[in-house]
């Protein structure tokens, strides 16, 4: 028994590397028949040297990443904590959804590199207005849904509640939050997307470090290599944080409540 | 004829507004404290609006005729002392069995370790002390009715409100849901209410039939039960007393639909 469920378990991550490797074959072997020149097209050999060179020797690439993540820490966690609690505001009382909607429609149709130009004047380089612009990518889909949640709850759970006596915080934090979490799990997981994407770009504007300012600065250096390594690192991040975070999340609430059925 | 009446409804009609339906009409009830009061009816007889407007809970509440009082106190919303077991399935997802009957307590703000000991007590006397950790989702639709009855009755309300609650389940966890609740409810004296549209499930539960007739809903007669508790089904169901009994019921209940219809 155990044994199959090792084989299952290997077979899952072979379906996630595989592909990965043949692309990465695939690669070296253009690189290898010098079709185009180096510089603009680098191995993934080559690649792979630089991250050395920055993870080990000058550890530039770890201060990079720290620099991206807690900039990223703070936006989620002030674009989820905004999201939520304007969210659950707006689905208990009809007059703040009344003065809000047509503000969030509007906000909310605003691209958010716009923002940016906007947030440099405000907050200048660096670490305020690359939050500001994450903040924005997470807090408009987390509201949409906790929205969504708050007003879709059976009546007859709020009627438990009140028979019970609830006061109103109590019914926001043990009924409305968690029977509305299917859908602010969505709305985050929509929200962290953006954010993800929010942060590169910002950084790539206005920021003078991070790996969107990482991939920036090699660009104007012609480090192709690097610009590389920095697209690479975007995409495993974002796969780590999918999985290890927004899965485990979704596994510890809706889906062990039987709210969704695990895939 | 009731002494000492826990519950009294006086000349309470309920007229919805936005669909213009009477629902009940001058309806006046006394209920007796431990008594187990049976409200029989068929469907769309205002039973339900009865005890809805009993549980204080809206868009029923207020009668828009008439007084409801609770031991000589109007009734002004819902209350821990009117606790209502609901038709359809309420226990909250995100809480496993035990929660879920310990929530009105921790909504109250009973200690821990008095709520355990409570909800232990209920666990052991509703025989579900290996389902404690099990979620709602895992459980079938009688166990969970056996849940939502738990969670009810640790809140030690004066009257407990029964609203159909065994019409999801099938025909044989029925039965031994109903002596269930009757050993229960002989052990605790409480005092409850309990709706349904089934003439035996009200026979057999009741040590008092009112019987309802169609929109709009009046009390058309009161019977009183007079088999002895505790009461088994395998005793009743061929006993000659329950079959007069039940057919006396059917015609009340179809003389009131036929009344109705013509006119």
């Amino acid at each position: 028994m155990i044994s199959s469920r090792i084989v299952e378990n290997l077979k899952r991550v072979f379906w996630i590397i595989f592909p990965f490797i043949v692309v990465i074959l695939i690669w070296q072997t253009i690189t290898g028949l010098k079709i185009f020149p180096q510089y603009l097209f680098p191995s993934p050999v080559s690649v792979l040297e630089d991250f050395i060179a920055k993870a080990v020797s000058t550890k530039t690439l770890l201060f990079h990443i720290r620099e991206s993540l807690i900039r990223l820490s703070l936006g989620y966690a002030a674009g989820i904590a905004g999201g939520l609690a304007l969210g659950v505001a707006m689905g208990l009382n009809k007059y703040i959804a009344r003065f809000f909607e047509p503000l969030v429609v509007f906000t909310h149709a605003i691209p958010g590199i716009t923002w940016v130009p906007l947030a440099i004047l405000w907050f200048g380089i660096g670490y305020e207005t690359v939050t500001f612009i994450i903040f924005l990518s997470v807090f408009f889909p987390v509201l949409y849904g906790t929205l969504t949640g708050v007003k879709t709850i059976a009546l007859k759970f709020s009627n438990v509640a009140l028979m019970c006596k609830a006061k109103k915080w109590q019914i926001i934090a043990y009924v409305l939050l968690p029977g509305a979490m299917p859908s602010i799990m969505n709305g985050i997981r929509i929200g962290a997307a953006f954010g993800w994407r929010g942060l590169v770009a910002a950084e790539m504007i206005a920021a003078a470090s991070g790996i969107g300012w990482m991939i920036v600065d090699a660009r104007s250096w012609l480090n192709t290599e690097t610009v590389i390594l920095g697209a690479i690192i975007i995409g495993i991040f974002w796969i780590a944080i999918e999985r290890l975070i927004l899965k485990t999340l979704e596994a510890k609430t809706i889906e062990k409540w039987g709210m969704i059925t695990a895939p | 004829m009731t002494r000492d009446p826990i519950l009294e409804v006086c000349s309470v009609s309920k007229l919805f507004n936005s669909s213009k339906i009477l629902a009940i009409d001058n309806v006046n009830l006394a209920v007796e404290r431990s008594e187990f009061l049976c409200i029989l009816g068929p469907n769309g007889c205002g039973k339900t609006t009865l005890l809805n407007l009993i549980a204080g809970f809206k868009p029923y509440f207020p009668p828009t005729k008439g007084e409801i009082s609770m031991t000589g106190k109007q009734i002004k919303g819902p209350g821990s002392d009117r606790v209502m077991v609901f038709q359809e399935q309420t226990l909250f997802p995100w809480l496993n069995v035990q929660d879920n009957i310990e929530f009105g307590l921790k909504i109250k703000g009973v200690p821990k370790a008095e709520k355990r000991k409570v909800s232990e007590h209920y666990l052991k006397l509703m025989e579900l002390e290996e389902f404690k950790d099990k979620y709602s989702f895992q459980l079938s639709g009688g166990m969970n009715q056996k849940v939502e009855l738990a969670r009810a009755l640790a809140l030690k309300p004066e009257i407990l409100l029964l609203d159909e609650p065994f019409a999801q389940v099938d025909a044989l966890t029925r039965l031994s849901l109903q002596e269930e609740l009757l050993r229960v409810s002989e052990l605790e004296k409480r005092t409850t209410i309990f709706v349904t549209h089934s003439i035996q499930e009200a026979i057999f539960l009741g040590d008092r039939i009112c019987v309802m007739t169609k929109r709009p809903g009046k009390i058309k007669e009161e019977v009183k039960v007079e088999f002895p508790k505790p009461r088994k089904w395998a005793n009743l169901s061929d006993d000659r007393r329950f079959a007069r009994l039940h057919s006396r019921l059917l015609s009340l209940i179809q003389e009131g639909a036929i009344g109705n219809d013509i006119k």
